[in-house]
């Protein structure tokens, strides 16, 4: 059964919608700089790909009116999953049959570290906190009453959600589902990748020589699968197909992945494996790409154990966006369908020289009318949760 | 599919296929109460006073499963886990640390897949792995959720169940070993109604 | 120094709860990482954080942990020379 892509939507600090997404991409306009709207002594020390909306703002587009004052990471959820469903000419008739899985980590956790010490200016913050408040939320949003899951698998979060959506559907769990994911910025990640050291204080730059660790962002990116037999009975159209997955534990480290990039290469060949594809049918891919040194260099070498010396042209859009963690997987596949809908490719900002174990060149210029057939998507995930996803022209 | 093997950890004891292993006959606390465990198993695994609470708990449990030296296919093991709090009891400790220097360890572990990652490591699992946040425990969504897995993909086994921390005194790790080959005497049928009977709570 | 020594294995044994080992067991000269004491990167990093919070030092680059960490001895040595607590 093949499963239909049909939606897109997304926010980050590249824009509020497809539409200014799509425009930052193609100039090269990346969303990362200065933080204004989190609230952290660190504000001048780093940057990040910050959305700049307050969650007073982001309440207010979605015209929410409920008695608790939701997360932002679960505003930014329901903004990208409203335009991915208005995206696919979606009406819900059948509910029951309509599924949501959302991949996030950060959950309610920029009210909750706000209001914990000081619980009388917000007591909703517990009911708010969970992962599954923002799968419910959406969910409550745009009347789904199917499958519920939330997947919290870090970095790897989002593209485990759109993978597990295609799987409940290809069961016959339920016939569509609006997959992705969606994290925001805290105090809490903020600190903690600090405390990790690896942060880059000015932008960083995935798969250079001198790359110095990552950006943080923040988002949310949700597709719309369906079967292909509900589609045609909906008489809707299809965007793509999402053609194949792959997922795989590294088991190596917490925090690093194996010298021989393991994980990310089982990863990849069972995605290429599932979709029935050889290497050399992959003509772009959204590389993982964070700009951290083992990253970089562990990924170059399992795109080198997959493709050889015929690595396909790729690029780290975490140099737009940054890395938006639980979301990212979910915001990399709405830039990687885009890839595949207009035939562009965009580059991977910042770079100068290649890591020199590897001589990977990422693409630089934006690449229009490309004849692009598959396009490959990797998020890979603290405690070696490594996922790859395919998506296919129709 | 067979449950080949299960085993349960609350803060009252610990069972193997239902049978009693160690009760905790003080009362103790979380962590003294697991270290008991660990010695009792005489696990040998210095990196598990390293890890918090979620971690060695679902350590633990895997590790009561297996064994030391399990007979599966590292490619072909897969993992699917859920809980309700997610890493809500070290989020708060790290949350904690923030105001002094906070802690990259401990900051490490709030990531509930993060117990996954430790056992793949000791294990060498390579296999699928999956964390799911669910409201409570519902043994038709284990079921589901893993036998997904084994119908979609190449898995041989998979350790499934339920890894949650509230606090150091309320807490629960049911884990199962879930096969495609019936390989123990006492081996049940992986369905609902048998993860229902066994997941005690 | 040698109370330096002394204390620091007593702190080290309590950041990277190192359960089984007392101060007795490590020897300052034997390498804390690779094979000896089975440190890694995220041991490094707690290291880190231990400097500053007792001794005032801040290493901002995780890269020089290698040289610092290498043995309690030149941890110890470079505490001598750099501590502001």
């Amino acid at each position: 059964m093949r499963i239909m892509v049909t939606g897109l939507g997304m926010v980050s600090a590249l824009g509020n919608d497809i539409a200014e997404n799509l425009i930052s991409l193609k100039d090269k306009k990346t969303g990362i700089g200065a933080i204004e709207i989190l609230k952290t002594v660190h504000k001048d020390s780093w940057v990040a790909g910050e959305i700049k909306q307050t969650n007073a703002d982001l309440t207010d587009t979605l015209e929410i009116d409920d008695s608790l004052t939701y997360p932002r990471t679960t505003l930014l959820g329901i903004h990208a999953a409203r335009e991915a469903f208005k995206n696919a000419g979606l009406e819900v008739t059948d509910g029951s049959r309509t599924g949501i899985v959302v991949g996030t980590t950060v959950g309610g956790m920029d009210l909750s570290e706000t209001f914990y010490r000081k619980p009388k200016e917000n007591p909703s913050f517990i009911a708010t906190h969970s992962c599954g408040f923002t799968t419910e939320k959406i969910a409550d949003y745009l009347g789904i009453t199917g499958t519920m899951s939330t997947i919290s698998t870090a970095c790897s979060s989002g593209l485990n959600a759109i993978a597990y959506g295609a799987r409940l559907i290809r069961h016959g769990y339920i016939d569509r589902a609006i997959v992705g994911g969606t994290d925001a910025l805290s105090l809490f990640t903020l600190n903690g990748f600090k405390t990790l050291m690896i942060l880059d204080d000015q932008l960083c730059a995935p798969f250079d020589k001198n790359r110095k660790g990552l950006n943080l962002g923040e988002g949310a990116g949700f597709l719309v699968i369906e079967s292909e037999k509900s589609l045609n009975e909906r008489k809707g159209e299809a965007i793509c197909t999402l053609s194949g997955w792959g997922n795989a534990n590294d088991a190596f480290h917490q925090t690093a992945s194996s010298p021989e990039g393991n994980g990310p290469y089982m990863c990849m060949h069972k995605a290429l494996e599932q979709a029935a594809l050889i290497p050399k049918d992959i003509g772009y891919i959204n590389v993982h790409g964070t700009g951290t040194e083992n990253n970089d260099l562990t990924e170059g070498i399992a795109l080198k154990r997959i493709f050889g010396e015929d690595v396909p042209p790729f690029s780290s859009t975490k140099s737009y966006t940054g890395h938006t963690l639980g979301a990212a997987g979910g915001v990399e596949a709405v830039i990687a369908v885009l890839t595949l809908q207009h035939q562009v490719c965009f580059p991977n900002l910042n770079f100068a020289r290649a890591i020199e174990e590897l001589g990977l060149l990422p693409l630089t210029e934006v690449q229009e009318n490309t004849t692009l057939k598959h396009v490959m998507t990797n998020s890979f995930g603290f405690g070696g949760n490594d996922s790859s996803l395919i998506f296919s022209k129709l | 599919m067979y449950i080949n093997q299960y085993v349960c950890i609350s803060p009252d004891k610990v069972t193997i296929n239902n049978e009693s292993s160690i009760i905790n006959e003080e009362k103790s606390d979380f962590r003294v109460f697991t270290k008991q465990i660990y010695r009792s198993y005489a696990l040998q695994y210095p990196k598990f006073f390293k890890m918090d609470e979620h971690s060695r708990l679902g350590f633990l449990a895997a590790s009561l499963l297996l064994g030391p030296e399990p007979e599966l296919e590292n490619e072909n093991t897969a993992m699917v886990m859920m809980n309700a709090e997610s890493t809500l009891f070290t989020d708060s400790q790290y949350k904690e640390s923030i105001s002094g220097i906070p802690s990259p360890a401990l900051f490490v572990y709030t990531l509930p897949n993060i117990v996954m990652g430790e056992i793949a490591i000791k294990y060498k699992f390579k296999g699928e792995n999956i964390f799911l946040v669910e409201p409570a425990f519902e043994a038709q969504k284990l079921y589901d959720h893993t036998s997904l897995i084994f119908d979609t993909t190449p898995t041989q086994s998979c350790i499934a169940g339920w890894v949650n921390v509230e606090s150091t005194k309320n807490y629960l790790a049911v884990l199962y070993l879930v096969e495609r080959i019936a390989n123990s005497q006492k081996c049940i049928t992986f369905d609902p109604t048998n993860i229902e009977k066994t997941f005690q709570s | 120094m040698a109370e330096l020594i002394s204390s620091l294995k007593e702190q080290i044994i309590e950041q990277l709860n190192l359960e089984d080992l007392t101060p007795e067991d490590i020897d300052e000269k034997d390498p804390l990482f690779g094979d000896g004491l089975g440190l890694d990167s995220i041991d490094a990093l707690e290291l880190i954080v231990l400097l500053e919070r007792e001794y005032g030092i801040k290493v901002e680059n995780p890269a020089d942990g290698k040289k610092i960490f290498y043995s309690i001895e030149t941890m110890a040595d470079f505490i001598e020379k750099n501590r502001k607590k």
